[in-house]
């Protein structure tokens, strides 16, 4: 299983919409096969992801990762706030003037002052240490804590169109100096302005955000429900149970850090996992799904008004978060040689739509229905393994090199979560070992 | 309008409005022993309604009008006085309303008028009365004067004056009308309850008309046979408001008068108007007083006053104080020295009658607007003007039952924040010191922000498309004024609404989105002129005076303004028609 923590507040974070990564998985539910007693198996991994370019959106469709990251400087996105309390202030003087601000030709809706295109760059880097040690009657203990090293620069862009000259020149003599002055502000809008107005509305990591530190974290048992047989035989059935804690020890999106992102649930989740395998001499084949539940939680989060992207500082709350169930499904299907087994996985991933409730009133759905997302992804796993050597003592270590790639090919509300991985196990006695 | 602005202003003010000088030259004695309430009793008055500014005024029908010598069937008189002084047209008719107005005799009896208990108290020959002990000095000073002798004596004193100001005057059958008796009721109503009061809505509306085509400055003057009336009547609001401020030069005992109230109502006992004291104490005029006079004649009167005078407690009305503001400004600009042109000989010299300063008594309005517009009829924080202040509302201490102002309101707000940005423009003949000219000159951007927000306000909350589904932005769109219940307002009110913008938008805030809304609005206007008839021989038996003057007043500025733009034909055909109705009706082939 992924656990894919996802900014709960995305929409209200420029950035967020943009720059959010795939989170790295807290852990793979399927972290480790049941491995022998008295045996510790450690893990070391590295993995890179790929620079966020596209994107899926709500219907599914794969579009620019800068079509999500526009802001719209009209009036209509200016009177929500989303270009900082000044603007604001602007679009509502102008409101004034018509008693159908909603008509087409309304100073109100003629104002545009450009889009402001969100655009960056992320560096991610993820290592995970782990370990799984086997335990009496076909069972094993794992741990696994993945580290994040997340770098994310913007950049900010103001094209197309702006009016507030017109505007001014239009409304004359019946504009206030301070709506005169206003709009001549407004028609020199810059970059700069715009990040001023967002900090201005007590957000800081404007221009980047860096983590280093630990994504959410996993530990569970495996356990053998049909163990595989001990001899050789042409088709082998097994099948595997495992039962998991998901520990919050991610980065929870920080409603006052505009270009952060969620790395963590910030909620204690429970899940299973079970896998039943069929090996036979030529391929083995498995199907691993998975479910994790998670704990009501608390988490601090500003709510939009309606669905304005830059929120008020006054807007911000307490809020109770039922984060919505992760699940999934792979399929994997693997050919063994000696020292080399090939692998290729179809995987689909779901986690269904979180629940948010405040005290104060706001348009929680805005929040909402970007936490329901699925995926669909596959993966070429090559591992290089020295178990066999070993066991013929050609090796002097019990090892197992992994080279991965992961793509997804569909999605929804989900970002690219394709990565190369470098993994290697390694096998440890322990004192504990049965003779 | 800034308080640093004012107060300069007014203290410059309080060795000012030295209101022209007495006019009395002697004084008899009679034995008769009629009190100055029985000899200036007041007409009648029966409070009247203007129902296109329900807030102004709401009072039933008048009946009676024959004073008028015209017949107008205008329910409220006071539309049509501010309507013609908006309008400065049909002198004629305007003059002939002016001098009706000399057959009135109003509340304050012409003893008490201070001009005339100067020239009273300073007579040498009454002097040796301020050696008798009262309350035996009445009975000595009757052996001095009667009452008529007094009367007679003023109206002789008053004959001089204006026989300065138009020698060739032949005074013939106008004599009787020569008495100064201040506050003149409107003509032709009659009291509700009685005794003497004053109602100021009639006041501003009857200077209005005295101080536009209808004074003395009328074009038609030099031909008008009373127009000796016209300066008379000119004298008589100088009188009251000297009498209304209760200033009258520098030394105190020698004031009288004072209706003003304070701004934030704690006491309403009406007093006189202070500059000298802190701007939070500043005082205005409004609503209505009544008055009591002591039982005693018109020689006490006017040594000892002792009339009583109290305030109706009532809403504060932006309409009322609107109406006030904007006839200030015209009382400034017909005093003002650079105004003056063949009348400055009167003003100076030796042929001195009215005085040198007396424009200074307009600028006595500025605080009132400064004080009640700047925190009290416009919310600080939302910016809603308010149509009322009630009770405590007027000291900012609560706001309860707060009332937006209706459009009518707003024109006549918008009409006289115009007319003093304009007045104020130039301020170089004021005689005030340095600071004070500068600190006026600076007045006009702080009033300009004003009506800014008065066309915002009726722009932004009661324009609408005559068709809803029609596109704002097409010039070919009619749009119209609405109520605050979103009715379409009586073609009167449309045409106010239109004219006051054009007014701002020529003189104050040259604006190409204002001039679109105000072609549209002028397209509505047609449309609801052609949808009713209104010049239609049917309605002519049924005119109503102000609802004409006002169409005029639109149709005419729109043409003079826009006669480019797309509904100026239509507005032009309204001219004509309406002109041929107002003509007709000056020269009196209207019934």
């Amino acid at each position: 299983m992924t656990t894919l923590a996802h900014p709960k507040n995305s929409r209200s974070k420029i950035f967020s919409a943009a720059l959010c990564l795939c989170i790295f998985p807290a852990a793979n539910a399927q972290f480790a096969a049941v491995v022998p007693e008295g045996v510790l198996a450690v893990v070391g991994a590295h993995r890179t992801y790929a620079e966020q370019n596209n994107t899926w959106n709500a219907n599914g469709q794969r579009v620019s990762l800068s079509s999500k990251s526009q802001l719209n400087f009209d009036g209509e996105h200016l009177l929500r706030g989303e270009g900082g309390a000044k603007l604001q202030s602007l679009a509502e003087e102008l409101k004034r003037y018509d008693p159908n601000p909603n008509n087409a030709s309304s100073l109100l809706k003629r104002l545009n002052l450009g889009t402001l295109d969100v655009g960056g760059r992320a560096k991610l880097n993820v290592q995970y240490l782990g370990f799984a040690l086997g335990l009496p009657r076909q069972t094993s203990f794992y741990f696994a804590a993945p580290i994040i090293d997340l770098q994310i620069t913007t950049r900010f862009t103001l094209s197309g169109g702006n009016n507030a000259t017109a505007i001014r020149d239009e409304l004359g003599g019946l504009a206030y100096d301070e709506l005169r002055d206003g709009l001549d502000k407004a028609s020199q809008l810059t970059e700069r302005d715009i990040k001023a107005s967002i900090e201005a509305a007590e957000y800081t990591g404007v221009d980047s955000w860096r983590y280093r530190n630990f994504a959410d974290s996993i530990a569970g048992f495996a356990f053998d429900i049909i163990p595989p047989a001990s001899a050789p035989a042409p088709a082998d059935f097994s099948l595997q149970g495992e039962a998991f804690v998901s520990i919050p020890t991610g980065h929870v999106d920080n409603p006052d850090i505009l270009s952060d992102v969620g790395v963590g649930t910030g909620a204690w989740g429970v899940g299973v996992g079970l896998t039943p395998a069929l090996k036979t001499e030529a391929l083995d084949l498995s199907l691993e799904a998975n479910a994790t539940y998670y704990l009501p939680s608390k988490q601090i989060m500003r709510i939009p008004e309606q669905d304005e992207t830059i929120i008020p500082a006054s807007r911000r709350t307490n809020v109770t978060v039922q984060t919505g169930l992760d699940w999934g499904i792979t399929a994997a299907l693997e050919k063994k040689f000696d020292w080399f087994q090939p692998q290729y996985r179809l995987t689909f991933k779901r986690h269904e739509r979180d629940t948010l409730r405040g005290s104060l009133p706001g348009n929680y759905s805005a929040l909402m229905n970007p936490t329901e997302r699925s995926q669909y992804e596959h993966a070429v796993w090559l591992n290089l393994s020295t178990i066999e050597l070993y066991k013929q003592q050609k090796f002097p270590l019990p090892l197992r090199f992994k080279l991965a790639g992961n793509q997804i090919f569909k999605g929804n509300n989900s970002y690219d979560d394709t990565f190369f991985e470098l993994q290697l196990v390694s096998f440890l006695p322990t004192p504990w070992m049965p003779e | 309008m800034t308080r640093r602005l004012l107060i300069p202003t007014l203290i410059s003010l309080i060795a000012t409005c030295e209101i022209f000088s007495a006019c009395i030259k002697k004084t008899t004695t009679t034995s008769r022993t009629d009190t100055p309430a029985e000899a200036s009793k007041p007409v009648p008055d029966t409070l009247e309604s203007l129902p296109s500014q329900p807030a102004l005024l709401s009072y039933s029908p008048l009946s009676e009008r024959s004073s008028l010598g015209k017949k107008i069937n205008d329910t409220s008189l006071v539309d049509v006085f501010y309507a013609l002084a908006v309008c400065q047209c049909l002198p004629e008719l305007q003059a002939s309303l002016v001098t009706s107005l000399n057959a009135q005799r109003g509340a304050l009896p012409q003893a008490l008028t201070p001009a005339i208990r100067r020239e009273i108290t300073s007579n040498p020959k009454l002097k040796i009365l301020d050696i008798v002990p009262r309350p035996f000095d009445d009975f000595v000073g009757g052996l001095f004067v009667d009452e008529m002798t007094v009367g007679e004596e003023i109206s002789n004193g008053l004959k001089d004056k204006i026989k300065v100001l138009e020698p060739d005057w032949n005074l013939a059958g106008d004599s009787s009308k020569l008495h100064l008796d201040g506050f003149v009721p409107t003509p032709g109503t009659l009291p509700t309850t009685g005794g003497r009061f004053i109602r100021l809505a009639d006041l501003w509306a009857r200077w209005g008309l005295v101080l536009s085509q209808g004074g003395p400055w009328s074009a038609l003057r030099s031909n008008f046979p009373q127009r000796g009336l016209l300066w008379h009547e000119l004298l008589r609001v100088l009188a009251e408001g000297e009498y209304l401020f209760g200033i009258s030069g520098s030394d105190e005992s020698k004031k009288w008068g004072g209706l003003t109230i304070p701004v934030d109502l704690q006491i309403v006992n009406p007093g006189p108007f202070d500059p000298r004291l802190p701007f939070n104490q500043v005082r205005f005029l409004s609503g209505l007083l009544d008055l009591k006079l002591p039982s005693n004649n018109s020689l006490s009167l006017a040594r000892f006053g002792g009339e009583s005078w109290s305030w109706r407690p009532d809403s504060i009305l932006l309409a009322e104080q609107s109406l006030q503001w904007w006839v200030s400004a015209r009382l400034l600009n017909r005093l003002r020295p650079v105004n003056r042109g063949a009348f400055a000989k009167y003003f100076i010299g030796s042929n001195a009658v009215l005085p040198d300063d007396g424009y200074q008594l307009a600028l006595l309005t500025l605080p009132g607007i400064d004080s009640l517009l700047g925190s009290r009829f416009i919310d600080e924080n939302t910016r809603a003007i308010q149509a009322m202040l009630i009770g405590q509302e007027v000291g900012g201490l609560t706001q309860v039952n707060r009332t937006r102002a209706e459009p009518q309101s707003l024109t006549m707000l918008l009409l006289a924040l115009s007319e003093w940005s304009n007045e104020l423009k130039n301020v170089g003949d004021l005689s005030v010191s340095q600071q004070t000219a500068a600190q006026l000159a600076n007045a006009p951007k702080s009033l300009i922000k004003g009506a800014q927000l008065v066309v915002q306000t009726l722009l932004g909350e009661y324009i609408r498309p005559r068709a809803p589904s029609a596109d704002m932005n097409s010039a070919a769109s009619g749009l119209y004024a609405a109520t605050t219940s979103s009715q379409e307002l009586p073609v009167r009110d449309q045409a106010q609404v239109l004219h006051t913008l054009i007014s701002a938008e020529q003189s104050l805030m040259p604006s190409p989105y204002l001039r679109a809304r105000i072609a549209q609005l002028a397209n509505g206007l047609s449309q609801r002129i052609e949808e009713l008839a209104l010049f239609s021989e049917t309605s002519k038996a049924n005119l109503n005076l102000s609802e004409k003057i006002w169409i005029k007043l639109a149709a005419d500025s729109f043409v003079k303004a826009y006669p480019a733009a797309l509904p100026s034909e239509a507005m032009k055909k309204i001219l004509v028609a309406v002109n041929k109705f107002l003509d007709d009706f000056e020269q009196g082939s209207q019934p």
